[in-house]
């Protein structure tokens, strides 16, 4: 009995072995098709809603497809060209923007090494910040190319991932039940007791960051359009991206912002209120926003998220940093189940109602 | 014309497999009373398997997570005493339900389930089930109230049954 048990997890852990192995080989090949299942499992509750009225769901699919284009082309007419204008401008006010940021950083050289001659000498003329905007920029407009490529591939992307959500969410359930079919009967409870709870925590925090994220990115359009500040839709849509990894909406968004409006009107009460403004959106995002969307889902400690978008981008680069968090997800809730299990032995063991 | 567009809407977008399976459902037991979109959510809710004879669908003392519908096939309840000896306690068949005392209490299963003939099984796990009803109250109490029933008509059957085993 315990020769086969041996042999048995042998054999599992070459099995996963091997599947580690093929995923990291194709990480990149899978990927569109990883996102298009995520987009499918973040839409079926939507689907599920009207097939449980008795609606056929492929049809559903196809009504719900054509009504997201719809939504899409329409938000498209009224976002894109703002933002292509935008981002037009901005391309063109980089050399501008270049030479005011060098000429802040040599002010701030220049007076920190007349703060700091009194009292180290001459060794405070080695006091300087080693950047320079322009020759960073260079550097972008010469990588240029090679992000021109990127973007031909996330072309393939644009066709792959709507064509493979279509048929995720067309089967629906039927994958699930196809996993349960081939399921030992023994493991069947476990199984469904994981896919629940995955779901219950996996699914309800994907889609609360999802409504967080354009909350916040809709806030910071606002707030910046009525401020006055240039770009507004281009600083509102990276600041939605980022919100996902903490801290970083207020990081990032936060400090684009206030580098445009030192740029744009070099007031110190507009970047006051530009600050304000950000530390405001973040009051709300914590005190209405987590609460009420993300309230009953899963809880990942800041700490625990920081260091898992950190060894995400370590392992897989830019990716890394998408699927950091729900990988953590996943983790948690197997850990929280295999915990849960322990306890519930122990106290069928002792004799005790499992509560 | 406008009954003629109805008509083929309706034909274009009804699901008939999903009308047998509601139909199935409101014929069971703790469903009772139900309304078809609170049925609708609940076989959302559910998966199916298919199960084969021989196959356990769970051992008396493992932890109970799901309540089990069978939709074809059958089952065979049976529980082992003290002494070894295996009493059946029950033969199901399609539309009768079994694990649902895991729906109450999360206690070891007391009996275990054995497939006696190839068919469908629906799962539903229970914390599942307990949000579901945790989102719609009033359909809570309605399942509730149906579960106190079945029991209740269990336990009068399992009263008469000892009368009777003290008569004779």
């Amino acid at each position: 009995m315990n020769e086969i048990r041996f042999w048995r997890a042998v054999i599992s852990l070459l099995a996963l072995g091997v599947f580690l192995f093929v995923l990291v080989k194709l990480f990149t090949v899978l990927l569109p098709f990883a996102f298009g299942l995520m987009l499918a499992y973040l839409a079926n509750p939507l689907v599920d809603r009207f097939t449980a009225l008795g609606l056929k769901r492929d049809r559903v699919v196809v009504v719900l497809y054509l009504s997201l284009l719809t939504v899409g082309v329409v938000l498209c007419m009224w976002l894109i060209p703002p933002l292509i204008h935008q981002v037009n401008e901005t391309l063109a006010s980089l050399p501008k923007y270049a030479k005011m940021m060098d000429d802040l950083v040599l002010r701030f050289n220049s007076e920190i090494q007349r703060l700091a001659a009194p009292l180290i000498g001459a060794r405070a003329r080695s006091l300087v910040i080693p950047f320079r905007a322009d020759e960073m920029m260079t550097g972008v407009l010469m990588k240029l190319p090679e992000n021109a490529a990127s973007v031909a591939h996330a072309g393939m992307w644009i066709i792959i991932i709507p064509f493979v959500s279509f048929f995720g969410l067309s089967r629906g359930k039927q994958w699930i039940d196809a996993l349960f079919n081939l399921t030992p009967s023994q493991h069947v409870e476990s199984l469904l007791g994981f896919l629940a709870e995955l779901n219950a925590t996996l699914g309800a925090y994907l889609r609360g960051v999802m409504i967080e994220s354009l909350c916040v990115g809709l806030l910071t359009i606002l707030g910046l359009h009525f401020m006055g500040v240039d770009n507004a839709v281009l600083l509102g849509v990276i600041t939605a991206l980022v919100n996902p990894i903490p801290f970083m909406a207020p990081i990032i968004g936060g400090g684009l912002a206030l580098l445009m409006v030192y740029f744009q009107l070099q007031s110190v009460s507009m970047l006051l209120a530009v600050a304000i403004l950000f530390i405001s959106i973040r009051l709300v995002d914590d005190f209405v926003l987590i609460p009420f969307v993300l309230g009953r889902s899963v809880h990942l400690h800041p700490v625990v998220m920081v260091f898992s978008v950190l060894a995400g981008v370590e392992l897989g680069g830019f990716l890394g940093l998408v699927f950091a968090i729900p990988a953590t997800v996943i983790l948690k809730v197997i850990l929280t189940l295999l915990l849960q299990g322990r306890q519930e032995r122990f106290f069928i063991r002792q004799g005790h109602v499992v509560t | 014309m406008k009954m003629s567009i109805y008509g083929l809407v309706k034909k274009l977008f009804r699901d008939a497999q999903n009308s047998d399976d509601l139909a199935f459902f409101r014929e069971i037991s703790i469903f009772h009373g139900l309304q078809k979109r609170h049925l609708g959510r609940i076989l959302q809710a559910m998966q199916k398997r298919k199960y084969y004879t021989g196959e356990i669908v769970f051992q008396q003392g493992q932890e109970g997570k799901a309540v089990f519908v069978i939709r074809s096939g059958g089952v065979e309840l049976s529980r082992s005493g003290s002494n070894d000896k295996v009493k059946v306690l029950a033969r199901l068949g399609p539309g009768q339900i079994f694990g649902e005392m895991a729906l109450l209490e999360h206690q070891p299963r007391t009996a275990t389930a054995r497939v006696t003939e190839d068919g469908e099984i629906y799962l539903l796990y229970t914390a599942t089930f307990e949000s579901l009803l945790h989102r719609d109250p009033a359909v809570g109490v309605e399942i509730m109230r149906n579960i106190a029933v079945v029991l209740s008509a269990l336990l009068r059957k399992s009263n008469e049954e000892r009368d009777k085993e003290k008569g004779d």
